[in-house]
């Protein structure tokens, strides 16, 4: 019997629905005990459960960080708390994939079956009297209907699943992976994930892109999204031949692609190959299967592949 | 004198300034097109470089204002998405904060303490 129904006398109504309730966890991890004993702990300090909850599963993806080290990244001084948004991208400044869990019970549990913690937010307040915390879940336990968390101050934390699921249903059921680049649950969600590593563009280290889109490669090979995040993610890390051989993989299975002709006609003007890359273009620019805006992209591009010096007949191997 | 003006000019200086400079930089990866270009509804998510720019300024004040140090903010708000920084520019103020110390007292404590004791909240336990 759960603790709440000792105080019977105070409260009989809101009890008989408390304590007649069916077990919050669902029927297929009724069995089912995980609990990702490894993952390390952060006790928060102040305010900053924030630092503390991203340190906790950025160690455990392999990333040696302090939590003392994550409060210039993400704690607002102004609002005693850190944002989500702030978590993700002080994750993605340092080449981790932040995947957000699909926002269902199911999910979150998945991940944690796939070997994950989920960093969540909680509404420890009410809807009117909000209190928002971040933890960590490491594990659950079936038989017992319980939640298992790094919280706070408290190394393992065990909540009832119910009073767990209202906490972070009323925090709109939030929680994120810190993945290392490379590593994918066998749970992940394809436009999440890839969503999540498209963010990453532009601010992430290139080698942590090349990892996390040639996981989604591998994961799903005839992904158009996900190649041409390899082929856009070895350009920056400055593997040109890999870059191309992409684009041209996508181009074979896909002419129609704009964006995979045009990205390996700039590929190859600035490799000196000109005449071949204009030719490319012309191809695309030929035949109707490609829509004004993609029209605009690839007449841009020539213009400036016909702008580029040398090449002209000669077109060298790639590097 | 002339001094005094010297700040009044300088906003639209730098702005203008920024602006070229953040609409010429990379030359060589002007004509490839960006992943972001792939997902579902990206034409409407995705900011243009000028609108980008604009958007980080205003999210970058925001946290100037809730006291993120000078050094910090840039790196902060360069690592925000598009749609991360559009969000921020218009609701910062309303998201929430995960925060998860306790600061509460008097009528709100017994409050508190009433909800937690009939399960709805649960906010004593591993503070």
């Amino acid at each position: 019997m759960s603790p709440f129904c000792r105080t019977l006398v105070v409260a009989a109504a809101l009890l008989l629905t408390a304590c007649g309730r069916a077990p919050a966890l669902p029927q297929s991890a009724s069995a089912e005990q995980v609990e990702l004993s490894a993952v390390p702990f952060f006790p928060q300090r102040d305010y900053q459960c924030g630092p503390a909850a991203l340190a906790t599963v950025f160690n455990y993806a392999g990333l040696a960080v302090d939590p003392e080290a994550l409060i210039a990244e993400v704690y607002l001084p102004g609002r005693q708390g850190s944002l989500q948004v702030e978590l993700m991208a002080a994750a993605r400044r340092r080449g981790l994939v932040p995947y957000a869990v699909p926002p269902v019970f199911e999910s979150l549990l998945a991940t944690l079956r796939d070997g994950y913690p989920v960093l969540v937010l909680q509404n420890l307040g009410t809807e009117r009297w909000p209190f928002w915390h971040f933890a960590v879940v490491i594990g659950f336990d079936g038989a017992a209907d319980t939640i298992i968390l790094r919280s706070g101050t408290t190394l393992r934390q065990v909540l009832s699943a119910r009073k767990f699921l209202a906490t972070w249903e009323r925090a709109g059921r939030w929680g994120m992976v810190a993945l290392a680049p490379g590593m994918l649950p066998a749970s992940v969600e394809r436009e999440r994930y890839l969503r999540a590593a498209t963010d990453m563009e532009g601010i992430a280290p290139p080698p942590a892109l090349v990892a996390a889109f040639g996981a989604a490669v591998e994961r799903w090979p005839d992904d158009a999204w996900a190649q041409v995040g390899l082929g856009n993610a070895y350009y920056v890390a400055g593997n040109r031949a890999a870059a191309e051989a992409e684009f041209a993989a996508l181009l074979r299975s896909q002419p129609e692609s704009v964006i995979a002709r045009n990205n390996l006609a700039q590929l190859l003007g600035e490799r000196g190959c000109r005449v071949a890359a204009l030719a490319l273009l012309d191809e695309g620019l030929a035949g109707h299967s490609i829509d004004g805006r993609g029209r605009d992209r690839l007449e841009a591009t020539r213009r400036e592949v016909a702008a580029m010096r040398g090449g002209g007949e000669h077109c060298p191997a790639p590097e | 004198m002339m001094f005094s003006k010297l700040p009044g000019l300088l906003t639209p200086l730098v702005l203008v300034v920024s602006l070229v400079v953040a609409t010429t930089v990379q030359p060589a990866t002007a004509a490839m097109m960006g992943t972001a270009e792939m997902a579902p509804q990206a034409r409407s998510e995705q900011l243009e470089r000028v609108d980008r720019f604009l958007a980080q300024a205003q999210v970058r004040d925001l946290l100037l204002a809730q006291g993120v140090a000078h050094e910090d903010v840039q790196a902060r708000v360069a690592a925000l998405s598009d749609a991360e920084l559009t969000m921020l520019s218009r609701q910062l103020d309303e998201l929430p904060a995960g925060a998860g110390g306790l600061a509460l007292v008097g009528a709100v404590f017994v409050v508190l303490v009433v909800l937690e004791i009939v399960g709805v909240i649960n906010v004593f336990k591993g503070l």
